[in-house]
């Protein structure tokens, strides 16, 4: 079944097929199972930014979690640059975490215990011992890019929440991913480091070439993308 | 950037957390080590007592009941580079102030400078006086240079019970002076059983207690050491058969209390001893050379005609002549007296003397075959043993022969028979007649004669040397220093002892340990769940924590190994004092063995990684998505159809297995009760996590209407926080929401409110139910049997008293007119026991025993007493004491011990052997046919006083006696027998004390076990603490939403502490519910009958403190100013 499947994602030209995904919660089959995601399609080019918006509870963030291996579909299958990762191993998908994404959250999730510098270097530290003085050097230039490497040493109890969040789209491109995936960004930031942030992604994915994926409630954020599909029971719909 | 600097940060992030769990490593670390470390200290303290009470001693010589040229040690010393010290020990007590203070069991040491190979400066006492051991000059309450008055056992050549010898004189007194008082080491210590209790010692000079004894130069022990302190350490190599080679050269026939003399007149030499009677492996050797003649001499009462009779006679046995069974000859002095001729029937009269000297006067008619003159070999006085009170005596009246003498019955005639052929013979009967007669159980010979022509004294020394062996004599060389160590060793492991005494509160550290980790875990959860994200796989995460956490082990392992020698010292200040009574020596040392460190540091380590990895690896089964939104999915647990079953499938076995017990189907054991109500336990448990993982109902929410809205009111109005969950609102208003689920109680609500966190729940109620299960348990095992004392299946058997002698009874006290000659007023019975000496099996010495102290009674005394709780098939359980009078196939002799002396003391069960040696070298194998409930007997193996004799022929008297009084003359008659037998040294005990005395160990390690397990439940309280504390902090929101909604402080409160009260109550309450089932043996046996006080009040404390605690923390937690500010953080 898989190598069926991996041919026909081959085949395929987009960076993300999703196809026929189901995802539910609860015990399937009891009172309790409450269906997210229904038989989902969806297929994404390399390049392009895009919104994904929808009411509370219509899934945004299942869908994410599943395109970032996260989590794993009920049923169907997720193909990404031709090859099916629905099937992967735990550290498959680890991997596959750690080279081709790169995750952006609502809340930035640095570890307080490191400093700025040492959270944006973290990525690298789940393949090898430490980082080697290129992966070091191009931090650096993302950091200054990103106006942060004043606060290098700093840790996050120390920064605003600005700040911490730039921090958190810097570690998430460190491995020079090629998807992004931001789950409500901005949605822990006041109206200005909003739009600061929204800035900086756009402005990283049209430089790298990154496939950039947003889940948002804010219209702002919205509108900057190239595309915009609402999630709607359990469906994408541009 | 590395993983190590990254474990480094976040160790240093989170120290102040860490340092909780750090303490509860700590905790464990020193519970488990230091449980090892007393293990180990014991272990060296017993072996240092061993050491100290044995000194230099490597090897031993010991004799029963025999005196040896002392000058043997100094033949053996000769040339070989082995020290050999005389000692003569001998039994004594010790009076004070007037009689005042007195010391009744006084081992008297007879020692000469060469003791100081032994002790070397020990002081030397020189005539009267004497060095004492400091708890003696306690106990008498006496200084150096003050007097006191030592009454000594006398040391006989003969057994004391042989035929004929004098009762009289069985003590000997001294008028000492303190020289010096030993301290409670070294020479102190001096002992030589395998014991460490201090001993009672006392010592004077060698010379002088020969002096005193009628000796010369005689002793009774040898103690061997090597000048050579290499030996010394090393065991050398000097063994027991190098030992007995030597014995064997030097052993001489005199230390067997053998002489050879020669009869001139008869042209004989003349073997005999000083015993009286020759021992049979000597009559044998010397009977089996050519010309020799054994023969017997006895002392009859009456020889009779019909019309005369001649009084007080020494018959002997006629070797080398064909005289018939039936005949005898006498000489002419008796025919005159008699008036009687060759054909006349004569009846001949005797004692024979039982063990106690019960008397019993036999007869025998005889025909007159010869008569024979009064002279040549016909008149050799040499004939008559040596008697002692006889032998010397200057006329018949003053004979003091050990049965009674009728002194009108002599005549002046038979004082002029005396005065001129003293104890001639004056009647023969024929060997094989004498034997059969007068044989006993000291010998059957009195005399050998050999003819002078084909025996001499060399050839005497020879055949002693080469037939006899030293073992046939009761000789025993023994490796006294290694068996001693070995037996330090090898006895009570205090290491798993209190490993296992303090299995709960290890236990309950533990559980705090990963409580404490949990929190930590819990609030690192986003964490785990973003290094996941970042691609770090499940394994590289459990490395970086585990890493973490292994360093927060490593220090609380160190901690707790310094925490580890102050918990030690703790418990030694105990062991000194409350829980004495499990080592009874004050002589305790701290060490600490290295390799006990380093196992100690490794398990503490690996069992607190272990109980940390444990939620760790939980928590990473949990998808990433959920770890990173901190969302915590109950398991399936308990959902599984399989599990459902595990509940009955514990609970339902444990009361069928119960209900057969009591039933009488299967035979009642404690130990299957007590696996019983573990197993019900285990399923009580297993139900309330059962209850746990029923799943909430998912309609009590009210689910917002949002279809008229349009996406961005939806989008910008609702949040996507997590659902909260209000049980508590349901139950504040007083009634459900519209649409909530019908059927909510107070039980149901209560159990979704601890299903929300399961673990958590689990881990409360398992700590109080597994607590409360030891504390009852364990209180419900402590033993009184103050109660019960007089029944007749208890551990006294019905009777009153426990009586010990220093030295030995040699009379029955119930022969009626025994008791008239000593003027008892009192009715009361006596049960004597001959004691053959062995190592104490009770629970009192903490060495490993192999040859407890031997007791031999007659079975019959005991019948339809005490309890037997295991036997043998071949115990007959209607007369089970009667068996002891069988002897086995095997020549085994069957012996009966108090079932814990058998399992703890001997280590040995039902059925097995012990092996003895006997007085002449024989072994003695004793089979455990029976075990008692705890019974006054402990620490002594029961036989049939026939066995015993058997073994041991030349034993003498009873050591212990067994009392029952009528009621109401206890008093009395407990004070005429202290009267009669004060000289022999007696302490009596009323028989309840001292079962309770053994008890008290018991209950000691019953008052142990419930202490750390009560300091398990404090613990357990402070985990309980901790949830509930971590709980508000959790809920902190909920809470102060009820608040803000206008709920009164007091009814959150309660609320809350109605959650955790449950979890105190369910928990105690299961713990107390398997606790009776397994203490059920208590409740109904008699002879243990449980303290229903002790168990409430146990229980009553175990509720108030966790209901105390959930009080002060509820209200101490729950106030306005501490909760509402979370409500801007929702």
């Amino acid at each position: 079944m898989r190598s069926g499947w991996d041919e026909r994602c081959s085949a395929m030209e987009k960076l993300l097929v999703l196809k026929e995904v189901f995802k539910g919660y609860g015990r399937p089959g009891s009172h309790s199972f409450r269906p997210v995601l229904a038989g989902l399609n969806w297929e994404l080019e390399a390049g392009t930014r895009t919104a994904i918006v929808g009411p509370s509870g219509s899934g945004k963030t299942t869908l994410l979690n599943l395109i970032g291996a996260l989590d794993r579909p009920d049923r169907g299958e997720i193909c990404f640059n031709g090859r099916d990762i629905s099937g992967y191993s735990e550290p498959e998908l680890a991997l596959f975490r750690n080279s081709v994404l790169g995750f952006v959250f609502q809340q930035h999730h640095l570890l307080p215990q490191l400093t700025l510098l040492e959270n944006v270097l973290l990525p690298l530290l789940a393949t090898k011992k430490a980082a080697s003085a290129v992966e070091r050097q191009w931090a650096e230039s993302l950091l200054h890019q990103t106006g942060l490497w004043e606060q290098r040493h700093q840790k996050p109890g120390e920064l605003s929440g600005g700040e911490c969040q730039r921090t958190a789209v810097v570690r998430a491109l460190i491995n020079k991913p090629q998807l992004l995936l931001a789950d409500e960004p901005t949605g822990a930031l006041d109206e200005k480091n909003a739009s600061l942030l929204a800035d900086l992604l756009l402005s990283i994915s049209r430089e790298q070439g990154l496939t950039l994926v947003t889940v948002t409630h804010s219209p702002d954020v919205a509108s900057r993308m190239d595309q915009r599909f609402h999630l709607r029971d359990g469906q994408l719909l541009l | 950037m590395n993983r190590t600097r990254m474990i480094l940060r976040s160790l240093i992030h989170y120290l102040p957390r860490h340092l909780l769990v750090a303490l509860g490593v700590a905790l464990s670390t020193a519970i488990l080590t230091g449980a090892l470390f007393i293990g180990d200290s014991m272990r060296y303290s017993l072996e240092q007592i061993t050491l100290s009470r044995l000194g230099n001693t490597t090897h031993l010589l010991s004799v029963t009941d025999r005196y040896f040229r002392a000058d043997l040690a100094t033949e053996m010393n000769r040339g070989t580079g082995i020290t050999a010290v005389p000692l003569l020990l001998l039994d004594g007590m010790a009076v004070a102030d007037g009689g005042e203070n007195r010391v009744n069991h006084l081992m008297v040491n007879g020692i000469d400078d060469r003791f100081r190979e032994i002790y070397p400066g020990i002081p030397l006492p020189e005539g009267d006086q004497v060095v004492i051991s400091a708890n003696v000059a306690l106990q008498l309450g006496v200084s150096t240079g003050d007097p006191l008055l030592v009454r000594i056992t006398k040391a006989t050549l003969m057994p004391r019970n042989t035929p004929f010898v004098s009762e009289n004189d069985q003590t000997v007194t001294l008028r000492a002076t303190v020289a010096a008082i030993l301290p409670p080491e070294g020479a102190g210590l001096f002992n030589l059983r395998n014991a460490q209790t201090t001993p009672r010692n006392l010592f004077l000079s060698l010379h002088r207690l020969n002096t005193l004894m009628d000796l010369n130069g005689r002793a009774n022990r040898i103690l061997f050491t090597s000048q050579n302190s290499s030996l010394l350490s090393s065991g050398g190599s000097m063994t027991t058969s190098q030992l007995d080679s030597l014995l064997r050269l030097y052993l001489t026939p005199a230390d067997a209390g053998l002489q050879i003399r020669e009869i001139a007149a008869a042209g004989e030499w003349d073997i005999t001893s000083e015993r009286i009677f020759l021992e049979p492996e000597i009559s044998t050797a010397f009977s089996a050379l050519p010309g020799s003649r054994p023969i017997l001499t006895y002392f009859v009462n009456t020889i009779a005609t019909t019309r005369k009779e001649v009084p007080y006679s020494f018959a002997a046995s006629l070797p080398g002549t064909q005289l018939a069974k039936g005949d005898l000859i006498v000489n002419e002095w008796v025919a005159a007296d008699l008036e009687g001729a060759v054909g006349d029937s004569v009846t001949l009269t005797w004692f024979e003397i039982g063990p106690l000297r019960q008397l019993e006067e036999k007869s025998r008619r005889f025909r007159m075959a010869a008569v024979v003159p009064l002279s040549g070999s016909w008149a050799d006085s040499t004939l008559m043993p040596a008697i002692p009170g006889m032998a010397n005596a200057g006329h018949c009246r003053e004979w003091e022969a050990g049965v009674p003498i009728d002194l009108d019955k002599i005549r002046p005639r038979d004082e002029a028979y005396w005065n001129r052929y003293r104890g001639t013979p004056k009647i023969f009967v024929a060997p094989e007649l004498a034997h059969e007669i007068w044989a006993n159980r000291f010998g059957s010979t009195t005399a050998i004669r050999l003819p002078r022509d084909r025996f001499s004294p060399t050839a005497f020394m020879t055949t002693f040397r080469e037939k006899i062996s030293p073992a046939a004599l009761g000789f025993s060389l023994s490796e006294v220093r290694a068996s001693g160590l070995a037996s330090a060793r090898g006895g009570v492991d205090f290491g798993q002892l209190f490993l296992g005494l303090s299995f709960f509160l290890l236990l309950a550290a533990l559980l705090l340990t990963a409580l404490l980790f949990r929190f930590n875990l819990e609030n690192r959860t986003s964490q785990v769940g973003t290094l996941l994200q970042l691609g770090f796989t499940p394994r590289r995460v459990t490395s970086l924590l585990l890493s973490e956490t292994a360093l927060v082990a490593l220090a609380g392992v160190a901690a707790g190994l310094l925490l580890a020698v102050g918990y030690v010292q703790i418990i030694f200040s105990f062991l000194n004092t409350l829980w004495w009574d499990i080592v009874r020596t004050p002589v305790i040392f701290l060490n600490i063995k290295s390799t006990t460190l380093i196992t100690g540091a490794l398990v503490s380590f690996a069992v607190a990684l272990l109980s940390m990895a444990i939620p760790l690896r939980k928590t990473l089964r949990q998808s990433v998505a959920d770890l990173h939104h901190q969302r915590e999915i109950s398991s399936a647990f308990g959902r599984s159809p399989l599990k459902r079953w595990i509940p009955w499938l514990l609970s339902l076995p444990a009361l069928g297995l119960v209900a057969l017990q009591l039933s009488g189907l299967i035979p009642a054991d404690p130990l299957l009760f007590f696996l019983a109500g573990g197993a019900l336990l285990a399923g009580l448990v297993a139900t309330f996590s059962q209850l746990l993982a029923i799943p909430a109902p998912e309609e009590t929410i009210p689910q917002r209407d949002t279809s008229q809205m349009n996406p961005l009111q939806v989008e910008s109005q609702q949040m996507e926080s997590p659902r909260m969950e209000f049980p508590q609102m349901e139950s504040a208003l007083g009634e459900l929401p519209q649409g909530a689920s019908p059927g909510m109680t107070l039980p149901k609500m209560l159990l979704r409110q601890a299903a929300r966190n399961r673990r958590r729940s689990i881990s409360v109620f398992l700590l109080f139910a597994l607590g409360t299960f030891i504390v009852v348990a364990t209180g419900a095992n402590r033993r009184n049997l103050y109660s019960r004392a007089a029944d007749l299946s208890s551990g006294t058997g019905g009777f009153t008293a426990w009586t010990e002698l220093a030295v030995p009874l040699l009379y029955d006290l119930n022969d009626s007119a025994r008791r008239a000659k000593e003027g008892i007023t009192t009715s009361f019975r006596v049960v004597p026991f001959a004691r053959v000496e062995g190592d104490d099996a009770s629970c009192l010495n903490l060495h490993k025993v192999e040859n407890p102290s031997i007791l031999g009674v007659d079975p019959s005394l005991l019948e339809g007493r005490f309890s037997f709780v295991s036997h043998t098939d071949g115990l007959d359980p209607r007369n089970p004491w009667s068996s002891l009078r069988d002897t086995l196939p095997g020549d085994v002799v069957p012996g009966i011990a108090d079932q814990t002396v058998i399992q703890w003391g001997l280590m040995m069960k039902i059925g097995d052997t012990l092996f003895y040696q006997g007085e002449r070298g024989d072994t003695l194998r004793i089979k455990l046919v029976g075990g008692l409930a705890p019974s006054l007997f402990q620490g002594s193996v029961l036989i049939a006083d026939t066995h015993l004799y058997r073994y041991f022929p030349t034993h003498s008297g009873s050591h212990v006696l067994l009392t029952q009084c009528t009621p109401g003359e206890e008093e009395t008659a407990g004070d005429e027998i202290r009267d009669l037998l004060r000289d022999h040294g007696i302490e009596m005990t009323p028989a309840a004390r001292r079962l309770a005395e053994f008890n008290s160990v018991t209950n000691t390690y019953l008052a142990i076990f419930l202490a750390l397990g009560l300091l398990g439940l404090l613990l357990g309280t402070l985990g309980l603490a901790l949830v509930l504390a971590r709980s508000v902090l959790e809920r902190r929101s909920e809470l102060a939403t009820l608040l803000a909604l206008g709920f009164r402080r007091n009814r959150v409160v309660a609320l809350l502490m109605g959650e955790y009260l449950f979890l105190l109550t369910t928990g105690t309450l299961s713990g107390f519910l398997a606790a009776t089932l397994a203490v059920i043996p208590s409740l109904t046996g008699s002879h243990n009958p449980v303290s229903a006080g002790n168990v409430a009040l146990l229980i009553l404390l175990i509720l108030v403190n966790g209901a105390a605690w959930i009080f002060l923390l509820a209200r101490l937690l729950v106030t306005p100013s501490r909760l509402l500010p979370a409500l801007r953080d929702l």
